[in-house]
């Protein structure tokens, strides 16, 4: 279905006209120089550099790129200097003769009988040239093994854009399929030419620069039946170019269909153009745009769909959606998790997924529809995505678009990181909201306080966050505070740490009572402390442990009571 | 000719699909070869072939993902190591697991059950006894024989299985959208050279219908 998706997706590409994808056999390469020919065949002024600011080649559409593993395999009328030229600083004369034959070879092949004064050039001048004299290019330093196209005097664009050059190509093409066995393609179903090897995906961090395959047979261990190569599973030539291609396209530098979590590399679609693919993208924390009305936009969507409303905007509900998760495994390309479902149930659970996390904030910059990777990033040690189990990203983005649960690991990550660190953020707060809310469908917590809530967990939270202001009352900003010391144990075992902070409380509650200006303060936390306690199952005392569970409650308890504590004061000021 | 329904199920099944295999991905239900696989590990005989007539997806489908150690070779049959000197000059035959280990991804599926429902045909006049062989069959099936152990997919996910008797009940997937599922392996045609045989099948109802998928294409079993 990957395949067959994306091969469609395909379609839908070529047939839009703002959206630039090459047509078969052809495609995308980044190209550094293009050489000048006039109608004889004779090399006009200077090499022209087609290069961006910082070096980067231009990309641009040209024949092929033929797939080279290794061997000799040249491009039509475009390739490094090694093969147009005949020479590069590779060291191996010999190797550079062959590659040079290949492309006159090719190019000759292929131009036979053109009537084209481009095509006269080309073969002019392959016929003229001598790789000694490519030395005495003006810039060769420069251009040495880079890739090279040419130009026409005094003509607009390049040689391999004329139309008797892309004619010539593809009959060239269809030609050579002649030689690669026939047989039924699974993506489909014609019975049709299956090349050996299909085009390399570029664009997942981590895999090979060159670009890695999705569909390879590299090793002994996935040969079946004595088959070779591709025949292993019959990919036919066009849809193989057109697989390749979309997904070349979704994963291209500038894409706003991709998304990277962690070593997993999402790219989505949707079968038909909609505004839902860019919030997708948008709310999973794709490249965020400069445009500050799309910013708006977007923000205006998340807050529809985590009500649960449906934007105009989307199109019709049941455009399937597709999502796929890639991640590289060096010169291959493994499936993550591939998702297909319809554009309402996309937006169903992104917002399912946001109302599970809300919860009121600490300070406003901070993000209301916080992306995976923000969450995930509070998990990680150092805040450092890396240092996660590379599990986790792929199983929580999973969960997000499944509308499912999430992964028990996310749980443990979550306390873990709090009890190594002992920071209680928005973030990870609402990370334990969402999963406690998520993995039990009775689990009641409310984005803000909630004194109604009787669970232990939550209670002796609430109560510790006030035990920590009556301390900071007391004593100010001291240096190891109930929490830097307790919040773990107190969290884990409040058997062990209730009655020891208890009775310090009773020492810090009547200093505060001693002091002129805040011995109002004392009653005010004793009176909360009474009654969170009296809210408390007395008979059974302090738990001896907690489960995560609670001690995800804890935390919850902890912060919202903190976020109390403070909104309280504000309102006091504004008084 | 009469059929018969095998109830199948395991905590994990991956039918591989041929374009990904290297790092699995699972088909979305089991394949007809597959399931024939099963069948002939419960009871075959040279004298029959299995046909299977429809899968019912018995359990919501849900992916799962695994990284597991795999090796990068086979053994060889030609050269020193192989299978060939192995047998001539009785060399041990071995594959060094650390020599070729290698990680690798998969995509399979969890907690999958199927209602196999099938029918076998007679590969010559021999032996053509329908009662027979449809009561070893179930026979077997009941007491939970096998000549081997039957899997879902891949050898490491066992295969658990029982004989539905009477009416197949309805799938939870009954009410859902007829669901493509693509072109999907078929089976292998063995008297051609190997050539693999794909087909369209799609999910109605809960339920593969292989023998329909299989007039509409065209593709001879």
């Amino acid at each position: 279905m990957i395949l067959q998706a994306l091969n469609q997706y395909y379609k839908r590409l070529l047939d839009d006209p703002k959206a630039q994808v090459s047509e078969f056999g052809f495609g995308l390469q980044g190209v550094h120089f293009a050489l000048t020919l006039d109608r004889s065949g004779a090399l006009v002024g200077r090499p022209m550099d087609l290069r961006e600011e910082k070096g980067r080649p231009r990309r641009i559409e040209v024949p092929g790129p033929v797939v080279k593993a290794n061997g000799i395999k040249s491009n039509f009328a475009w390739d490094n200097t090694g093969y147009v030229l005949g020479a590069d600083d590779k060291g191996k004369p010999e190797r550079t003769a062959m590659t040079h034959a290949a492309f006159k070879t090719l190019a000759f092949e292929a131009l036979n009988g053109v009537d084209d004064e481009g095509a006269a050039a080309l073969l002019a001048f392959l016929e003229q040239w001598d790789p000694e004299r490519a030395a005495e290019l003006p810039g060769w330093e420069e251009m040495v093994g880079l890739n090279i196209v040419f130009m026409l005097d005094g003509e607009p664009g390049f040689l391999h854009d004329r139309p008797a050059f892309r004619r010539a190509w593809r009959d060239h093409l269809t030609a050579g399929n002649d030689e690669f066995e026939t047989g039924q393609c699974l993506v489909t179903g014609e019975v049709a030419p299956i090349p050996p090897t299909n085009a390399k995906i570029k664009g997942v961090p981590g895999a090979q620069t060159a670009g890695a395959s999705l569909v390879s047979f590299n090793i002994d261990a996935a040969k079946s039946y004595g088959k070779e190569q591709n025949l292993n599973s019959p990919i036919s030539v066009r849809a193989a170019f057109a697989y390749t291609t979309a997904l070349n396209c979704l994963l291209a530098p500038d894409s706003t269909r991709k998304v990277q979590v962690g070593e997993t590399t999402m790219v989505f679609w949707a079968e038909a153009p909609s505004q839902a693919e860019v919030l997708f993208g948008y709310a999973m924390g794709a490249k965020k745009s400069e445009d500050n009305s799309l910013v708006q936009r977007m923000e205006r969507y998340l807050g529809d769909v985590a009500q649960g409303k449906y934007p105009e905007e989307f199109g019709e509900a049941r455009t399937p959606f597709y999502v796929l998760g890639l991640s590289p495994n060096a010169a291959r390309l493994s499936v993550r998790f591939w998702h297909v479902g319809t554009v309402g149930q996309m937006a169903e659970n992104l917002g399912a997924h946001f109302r599970a996390l809300s919860l009121q904030r600490r300070f406003d910059n901070e993000p209301e529809h916080p992306s995976p990777w923000q969450l995930l990033r509070e998990l990680a040690l150092q805040r450092d995505i890396r240092n996660l189990s590379p599990l986790l990203p792929g199983q929580f983005l999973r969960s997000i678009i499944q509308g499912r649960p999430y992964p028990q690991t996310l749980l443990s990550a979550a306390i873990g990181r709090i009890r190594a660190d002992r920071e209680i953020t928005y973030l990870r707060t609402a990370i334990l909201k969402a999963f406690l809310l998520r993995s039990n469908a009775n689990e009641e917590i409310t984005m803000h306080l909630n004194e109604e809530n009787r669970e232990t967990g939550y209670l002796l939270g609430r109560l510790f966050a006030t035990l920590e202001r009556t301390q900071n009352a007391a004593l100010g900003n001291v240096n190891a505070s109930v929490r830097d010391k307790y919040f773990a144990s107190a969290a884990a075992t409040p058997g062990l740490v209730f009655p020891i902070i208890i009775s310090n409380a009773q020492n810090w509650l009547s200093k505060i009572a001693k002091d002129k200006e805040k011995g109002g303060l004392a009653h005010y936390y004793d009176r909360i402390m009474m009654k969170i306690i009296g809210n408390m199952d007395d008979t059974a005392g302090y738990p001896k442990t907690l489960s995560l569970r609670e001690q995800g409650l804890f935390t919850i308890g902890y912060y919202q009571q903190m976020q109390d504590f403070y909104t309280k004061k504000e309102k006091d000021t504004e008084e | 000719m009469s059929g018969i329904q095998l109830r199948v199920w395991g905590e994990y099944a991956c039918f591989t699909r041929p374009e990904l295999k290297v790092e699995r991905v699972s088909y979305d239900v089991m394949t007809p070869s597959a399931a024939r696989g099963i069948l002939e590990a419960v009871y075959w005989k040279p004298s029959i072939r299995w046909v299977v007539d429809r899968i019912h997806v018995m359990k919501p489908i849900r992916f799962d993902n695994v990284r597991r150690n795999e090796v990068s070779a086979k053994v060889p049959l030609k050269g020193a190591t192989g299978v060939s000197s192995a047998m001539k000059k009785g060399v041990p035959l071995r594959l060094y697991v650390e020599d070729n280990r290698q990680q690798r991804a998969a995509l399979l599926l969890r907690d999958v059950e199927y209602v196999i429902e099938a029918h076998f045909e007679y590969t010559s006049a021999e032996d053509r006894n329908d009662g027979k062989h449809l009561d070893m069959f179930n026979r077997r099936a009941k007491k939970g024989q096998c000549f081997h152990r039957p899997y879902l997919g891949c050898r490491e996910f066992a295969a658990f299985f029982e004989p539905v008797e009477g009416e197949i009940p309805a799938s939870p997937l009954f009410g859902e959208e007829p669901r493509d599922l693509g072109w999907m392996l078929y089976d292998l045609d063995y008297r051609n050279n190997m050539t693999p045989l794909f087909f369209r099948p799609s999910l109605e109802r809960g339920v593969v219908e292989v023998t329909k998928a299989l007039e509409r294409e065209g593709v001879v079993s």
